[in-house]
């Protein structure tokens, strides 16, 4: 038997496994392992649980990715949400759909210093959806403006899923997070527009605010000051070449805890933030051990060569293999977590994409988009779900049903991003 | 049980210090290079084996943080199989626990052999020259306790079916 027979065999037990509520991590461990095993040799697949988790784990490439997390989680504990948002809705005043435009902007500048969309969308959600239901605005609009925010928390940097997706694809950071502003910027504009469409189109859904005089608004951007601060010193520090991404995922974090800790956070605060990013970093280290182990058996397998083979054998236009890529990304968003989907399937696509003549940068901003339209879609819509737990009372149905002008404006980014792809490379 | 639950939290408040730790040395390395640079060098505080120290910080800190973190908040796809009933559902979640535990033991026994490895060849880190078998160690230790916990919370959870322990 081939060695691409056996890792396409392999890999379908990996999806029969994944289906069969295996964790991620290990359905990937267990077939790098297997799979590995059968085509070189037990002996060598034993072999590389040392070598593989020790390399990773001790890469310094890799240490942002919890101190990113802190950083976020840490101003989650500062409840800067609540000034931010305050801030926000005074700015947009007494317009109609005003309080629906101030939280998803609020998102906005939350994901500035969160690379979770799950803690954005918490966050915001804690703070902004009792106030839009205490002023009427409809449970669909409320709740489906703050799932979709929650998603400018994984492309605005600094972001979780484009440090990983650089990391497997041996991109640089600083490129990556760089492109990610021009995106994440049209994100957020997008989703103001889809809320003045959607409450154009539909009045009763939203109030008017209370009218706010120029001072009030001046005044109302003062809760961005933090936020620019760590934002200023993340991304100026690594675009000007001050820092590397490391240092700036530290800086970052000591920035937050400053910050938390003049706002008042206590020992038990801190406790939790501490506890909380070793959660979130032990869920994302052991999928990130399962896929380096994955990826062992990945080249000897040569599966991605031999998938890449195929696709160029079947002379397809270049857009054409992006676009079946990206309905592949919008099917396994479906029923996938986006950090998970990234590690099981860039090492496989990448090649393919690579060989398509497409910039990995690029590609990198339009996966994620893709994978991030997974947070909202059903069945599994992690970030609505976040906003169920806010708001147990709205059906799911109801929130779902809100989003989806939201899924059409990231259709339309998505669209834009690939007819110019300056919008991701034009700060390069 | 109750012991391994103890000795798995007790080695996730030590991960907990490797990432404060981790933030420190990286925040001290910046501070000490940027007084050498301003100071045209009359101040030289910086140290060496910056980059070492955080990639084994980060080292222990994942490793110590596995044991307390295997049976909560692994990334599962509960599409398919959200009928079952709790008590299979819990069956499934402890045979899973168990390759986990697999995989540490794997883990533990490979640094094991590593250890005796590296004290024959007498292999250092390249910057700070710490014997390798030293880190070897820990890591032997860290995954054996990931294998030994894996393997408890396996048998509880396939014995007491959908309660998560």
């Amino acid at each position: 038997m081939s060695a691409a027979l056996i890792g396409a065999i392999c890999i379908a037990g990996m999806l029969v496994m994944i289906a069969l509520r295996a964790p991620v991590a290990l359905a990937m461990a267990a077939t790098g392992f297997v799979g590995f095993g059968l085509i070189v040799s037990f002996d060598a697949a034993f072999a590389i649980l040392d070598a593989g988790p020790f390399e990773t784990l001790s890469n310094y490439s890799f240490s942002p990715i919890p101190m990113f997390i802190l950083m976020g989680v840490l101003a989650s504990k500062a409840r800067m949400s609540a000034e931010l948002f305050s801030g926000a809705r005074a700015l947009f005043g007494g317009w109609r759909g005003g309080m629906a435009l101030a939280a998803v902007s609020s998102c906005g500048v939350f994901s500035a210093i969160s690379g979770s969309s799950l803690a954005t969308a918490a966050s915001m959600a804690r703070v902004a959806l009792p106030e839009m239901r205490k002023h009427g605005y409809a449970s669909s609009l409320a709740t489906g403006t703050l799932a979709a925010g929650g998603t400018l928390g994984i492309m605005i940097p600094p972001s979780i899923a484009l440090l990983l997706y650089a990391l497997i694809t041996e991109q640089s950071v600083g490129a990556m997070f760089i492109a990610g502003i021009l995106p994440g910027i049209l994100g957020l504009l997008l989703y103001c527009a889809a809320i003045a469409v959607v409450v154009l189109i539909r009045p009763g859904i939203a109030q008017p605010g209370t009218p706010t005089t120029l001072k009030e608004k001046v005044f109302g951007l003062k809760g961005l000051v933090p936020f620019g601060l760590i934002f200023a010193v993340i991304i100026g520090g690594i675009y000007g070449g001050l820092f590397t991404p490391s240092e700036a995922a530290a800086f970052g974090a000591a920035g937050a805890f400053l910050i938390a800790w003049f706002r008042g956070m206590t020992w038990q605060d801190f406790r939790d933030a501490i506890e909380e990013t070793l959660f979130l970093s032990a869920m994302i280290f052991f999928m990130i051990i399962g896929a380096e182990i994955f990826g062992y058996f990945l080249s000897v397998s040569r599966i991605s060569f031999s998938l890449t083979e195929f696709v160029v054998g079947l002379d397809l236009p270049a857009y054409a293999i992006l676009l079946w890529v990206l309905l592949l990304y919008m099917l396994l968003g479906c029923v996938m977590d986006s950090i998970a989907m990234l590690l099981l399937t860039v090492p496989v696509v990448f090649p393919v994409i690579a060989a398509a003549g497409f910039d990995p940068v690029w590609f990198g901003i339009v996966t994620v988009i893709t994978v991030e339209l997974g947070l909202i879609t059903p069945p599994v819509g992690m970030n609505v779900f976040v906003i169920k737990t806010v708001a147990p009372d709205v059906p799911i149905g109801q929130i779902f049903r809100g989003v989806l002008p939201f899924v059409l404006s990231d259709i339309v980014r998505l669209a834009l991003l690939i007819l110019f792809p300056g919008l991701a490379l034009g700060l390069l | 049980m109750d012991a391994a639950h103890r000795l798995a939290h007790a080695m996730h408040v030590v991960s907990g210090v490797m990432l404060v730790f981790m933030v420190a040395i990286v925040l001290v390395d910046v501070a000490t290079r940027f007084l050498f640079g301003t100071t045209e060098g009359a101040l030289d505080l910086t140290f060496p084996g910056g980059v070492e120290l955080v990639s084994y910080s980060l080292l222990f800190m994942v490793l110590f943080a596995l044991p307390y973190s295997v049976s909560r908040g692994q990334v599962i796809v509960d599409l398919f199989t959200e009928r079952l009933s709790e008590r299979a559902k819990g069956v499934l979640a402890g045979a899973y626990l168990l390759g986990f535990a697999l995989l540490g033991i794997g883990m533990a026994i490979r640094f094991y052999e590593a250890i005796w490895r590296t004290l024959e060849t007498g292999e250092t880190s390249q910057d700070l020259l710490i014997p390798l078998y030293y880190i070897f160690a820990i890591a032997t230790f860290a995954t054996a306790v990931l294998g030994l916990r894996g393997l408890l919370v396996a048998v509880q959870q396939m014995r007491d079916g959908g309660r998560r322990p």
